[in-house]
């Protein structure tokens, strides 16, 4: 008994015992084991992260929208780390054992992984499941294998334009087949592949020269892409076909040369259609002389002596609207629009480098300005001068025209702004259709008066047309 | 209290929420702990809750609660993230502080630079008066002996009773660390505090054939009788007692005062100008009249005749009796005057863009609407067959144009007839909308406040608010069921 007894006490006193050897809290072990993952959709989701987290780095260090654009980056590598970590997650994934249906999903990923030829066998094995009749599922196979090539980085531009040719070719339907050529030719000039977009701009010419008046006036060539009407991709050929270099030719000869190449293109947009619809891409106005613009309030003072645009120089002309560029202006939030802020950056960016260059600003009063109700209209333009000061674009000319209105009667008591003369003088016509200038639109002028280009232009295209007049002028082209 | 900015709000403390001064001793802790440049931003919400529930004639619940809430924000380069605590000694706020500005740094949204400022206009914000010592007072024991009441008159009748006693305060305050001690932006929130008291009771008889409810809510708990609450709710279920089905079809209504906030209520989310889910001047809701194709605008129908003529409802911020929580938008408002409507709410930016002014319009709450000269016994005296309708419930809209609404009634509804109630009806579907309802009023009451608690500030839902609203006696309300539910 005596014996049972001290058993028992001394396996109570070791279970009493505290641990000879107490775990100590460790951190956990957080790698991150890419090749761990067991889903393509995870795989993706990490692609995101290290690219969101790659952005965010790029993004708290420089304000993208003032920067001039990269007209290549849709054709450089995407980051190494991002390559490496994708790579890793898609290692366990064979190509032969990816069911076809998840080929969207899988595609991603090979293309991130840099194994080409895989994402090329899934979308192959896809398009042979699809039924060789049903136009309509191999169409969305393919439009979304495009749209995947394209936004890989680098874009996989040659893999597209196959896919693309073979079905356009596969096709009777004329219309359909412009509109194939005509995505390879906006892809091409998206990505900045200027040999392939000349390509592309030569088959939706061919095309389009093709098509009879009912095919024209048919519901797919007007809403051929995004709702836009087909001639605004024949435009877009028309010009790629053109040419800069023959352009600035016929600029460096005269503006009436040129804006007589320009509006020999039209004809052939609007072929048979007399109600065409109105085209964003048709730069308004050129050949146009314009108006002095007109203001009551000037900065620099001294330039209410003279007319702006002044002649005998090119000038640039910005309508801008202070209630667009500014967002959210009724809280702490207030910041640059995006827009509003690229635009003026653009403009900075043109003015420091052509110093001859004038640059017109003009503005309105609105009766507000950021979170206050001015008291008058010189208040509010003191306050414009000082948001557009603060951009630094030199030797800028503001012009504040205090805006006339009326308003409901109470008690809706809405602010009705009338129309501006500048706005008057600045809205031109183009295929019967008359539009007036948006806040953000610009208009290049020479030095008779005459509209050049317009906001439509991209800002290295903008920067040769300047260099040309300057040229032309004989005042030379940088400070 | 002055000195109690470093901890949090105990059951032993008087002081059952935040003073002004301990808001600003606090936020200058937080904007000390900033590490760098940067706006640092404060929100600092206590609140203190005091409740207690009852059914089947017992208690279910009783509690006395208070807290903080610190929502600190900062901007750190092209970011802005916020971080929340409750525990407020130094170590809890500057890890919040540094929490906030690990999450900026890695905050997806980059924030523009900001344009240059304007010198800050000086907000022109009537006091308040939203504040009841009465309500800050109450205590547990108050509380539990006003329930014991309540249930005493209801267990007296062999009745069973449920409901709900509740009394809250509430302080706060949004500041910035570029404008403390200087002028306020119009978007700062300064020092409020407020109360709310509710007593809501129902009583139901022990076959289930009755249902009586009644109940009121007030910032100021002296002005809430407890006792005739009760006996409203006894007398209400003693007479709805085995209900007969009616046939369903328009009826002349009386309307109590309850029930004509909850039809008002409908009206509450239909009340948008601009860029909101019934935007009139967008061509959106009941309050759109036409395009203009002119001036290429929707014209709406502010300025025109909507309602009956004897009704007007506005706001009144400095009435008590009509306040809920400091908000952006405090100026006196009528939405309706002698039934043309004469506002819509809309949000500072469009007031500044469209109409010149920097002000905010509030939504269609805490508001008074006008009544008349007639008694509820005068309203059934002087009809001939008709409905007595004490509650609506499980209202949902049908038709975003018309409003066309459809819901039940509860709680008692009583069959009127020769100008005299005749017996107890089973609850019915109505059909109908708000618009129609109040067009077709042949008299109005006396407005008394309902009941309409604002809720907790943490309850994301849309909060009920403060209404004063008269009985309205209306023909051609359209019922289109019968349901048995009491």
């Amino acid at each position: 008994m005596r014996h049972t007894v001290s058993i028992a006490l001394a396996l109570s006193a070791l279970t009493a015992m505290p641990a000879s050897a107490q775990t100590r809290f460790q951190w956990p072990d957080t790698t991150v084991h890419f090749s761990r993952y067991r889903y393509i959709e995870d795989c993706l989701a990490a692609d995101a992260r290290v690219t969101a987290s790659i952005m965010r780095r790029r993004e708290g260090t420089v304000w993208l929208d003032t920067m001039p654009p990269n007209p290549h980056e849709k054709l450089e590598p995407q980051p190494p780390q991002l390559t490496q970590a994708v790579s890793q997650c898609a290692e366990r994934f064979a190509v032969a054992k990816v069911d076809p249906r998840d080929y969207a999903h899988a595609m991603q990923l090979f293309l991130a992984a840099g194994r080409d030829s895989d994402a090329t066998a899934i979308v192959e094995r896809r398009l042979a499941a699809a039924p060789v009749k049903n136009a309509i599922e191999r169409g969305a196979i393919v439009d979304t294998a495009v749209t995947l090539y394209v936004s890989a980085r680098p874009s996989r531009l040659a893999s597209a334009e196959d896919l693309m040719l073979r079905r356009a070719k596969s096709s009777t339907d004329r219309v359909e087949r412009l509109k194939t050529y005509a995505t390879l030719l906006l892809v091409a000039k998206y990505v900045g592949d200027s040999a392939r977009a000349v390509r592309a701009a030569r088959l939706v010419v061919g095309v389009a020269d093709s098509l009879t008046v009912a095919e024209r006036q048919s519901d797919a060539f007007e809403r051929m892409r995004d709702g836009q009407d087909g001639s605004e991709y024949v435009y877009e050929a028309l010009n790629v076909l053109t040419g800069m270099q023959t352009r600035m030719d016929s600029l460096r000869k005269s503006t009436a040369a040129y804006v007589a190449l320009e509006r020999a293109m039209w004809p052939e947009i609007a072929a048979g259609r007399p109600d065409i619809f109105f085209m964003t891409s048709v730069p308004m106005g050129v050949g146009e002389h314009t108006s002095a613009l007109t203001a009551d309030f000037w900065y620099p003072g001294a330039a209410s002596s003279a007319p702006h645009p002044g002649r005998g120089h090119p000038a640039l002309v910005l309508f801008l609207d202070h209630t667009n560029c500014i967002a959210l202006g009724s809280t702490d939030d207030a910041q640059f629009g995006s827009f509003c802020a690229s635009r003026l950056a653009e403009v900075r960016r043109l003015a420091t480098r052509f110093p001859k260059l004038e640059i017109d600003i003009v503005m309105s009063t609105h009766g507000n300005f950021m979170y206050l109700p001015p008291t008058s209209p010189a208040e509010e333009a003191a306050l414009i001068k000082q948001l557009i000061d603060s951009t630094q674009i030199p030797g800028a000319i503001v012009g504040v025209t205090s805006t006339p209105f009326s308003r409901l009667p109470d008690p809706d008591s809405r602010r009705i702004d009338k129309e501006l003369p500048n706005n008057k003088h600045y809205t031109f016509e183009a295929f019967g259709k008359a539009m007036p200038p948006a806040s953000e639109s610009l208009f290049l002028v020479d030095s008779n008066g005459l509209i050049v280009g317009s906001s439509m232009m991209p800002e290295d295209e903008m920067a040769q047309f300047i260099q040309v007049l300057l040229e032309r002028d004989g005042k030379g082209s940088h400070q | 209290m002055s000195g109690r900015s470093d901890r949090l709000i105990r059951l032993s403390d008087d002081a059952r929420i935040l003073s002004e001064q301990e808001c600003e001793t606090l936020a200058k802790r937080v904007f000390a702990l900033a590490s760098g440049p940067g706006e640092t931003y404060v929100s600092i919400l206590s609140w203190w809750n005091g409740e207690l529930r009852w059914a089947r004639n017992r208690t279910s619940l009783a509690g006395d609660r208070r807290d903080i809430r610190v929502d600190i924000a900062r901007d750190v380069g092209v970011g802005r993230a916020v971080a929340t605590t409750n525990q407020l000694d130094d170590v809890s706020l500057e890890s919040a502080v540094r929490a906030a500005e690990r999450a900026a740094v890695l905050s997806p949204n980059v924030r523009h630079p900001k344009p240059l400022h304007p010198p800050l206009p000086k907000p022109d914000r009537p006091k308040t008066a939203i504040w009841s010592d009465a309500t800050y007072a109450v205590t547990p024991e108050v509380r539990g002996e006003t329930a014991r009441s309540l249930i005493e008159a209801a267990e007296a009748k062999g009745m069973s009773s449920a409901g709900y006693l509740e009394m809250r305060a509430g302080s706060r305050a949004v500041l910035s660390s570029e404008r403390m001690g200087s002028t306020p932006a119009p978007w700062d929130v300064p020092y409020a505090a407020w109360t709310q008291a509710q007593c809501s009771m129902t009583v139901r008889d022990k076959e289930g054939s009755g249902s009586g409810w009644a109940g009121v809510s007030n910032h100021d708990w002296a002005k809430i009788d407890a006792s005739a609450l009760a006996s409203r709710a006894l007398e209400k279920c003693i007479a709805s007692q085995h209900p007969v089905a009616l046939e369903p079809g328009r009826y002349t209504v009386i309307l109590e005062p309850q029930a004509v906030a909850e039809m008002i209520a409908i009206l509450e989310t239909s009340m948008g100008r601009y860029s909101r889910e019934f935007a009139a001047e967008q061509g959106m809701g009941p309050w759109a009249l036409a395009p203009d194709d002119v001036l290429h605008l929707w014209r709406t129908k502010l300025g025109l005749k909507v309602l009956d003529e004897r009704i007007t409802i506005s706001h009144d911020p400095t009435d008590p009796m009509l306040g809920i929580f400091p908000e952006p938008w405090m100026e006196p408002l009528t939405w309706f005057d002698k039934g043309v409507l004469t506002n819509l709410p809309f949000v500072r930016s469009y007031a500044l863009e469209k109409l010149n002014v920097n002000s905010a319009r509030r939504p269609l709450t805490g508001y008074r609407m006008s009544g008349g000269p007639t008694s509820i016994d005068e309203m059934i005296s002087t009809t001939t067959r008709g409905l007595l309708v004490s509650r609506l419930s499980n209202i949902r809209m049908l038709d975003e144009t018309s409003l066309l609404s459809t819901g039940l009634t509860r709680d008692g509804l009583w069959l009127i007839e020769h100008g005299k109630i005749s017996k107890a009806v089973k609850n019915l579907r109505f059909t109908e909308s708000p618009l129609f309802a109040l067009n077709s009023v042949e008299q109005l009451g006396e407005p008394v406040p309902v009941f309409r608690p604002a809720k907790n500030p943490y309850e994301s839902e849309r909060p009920l608010t403060p209404a004063i609203v008269p009985p309205i006696k209306s023909r051609d309300f359209s019922f289109t069921s019968t349901i048995d539910a009491i």
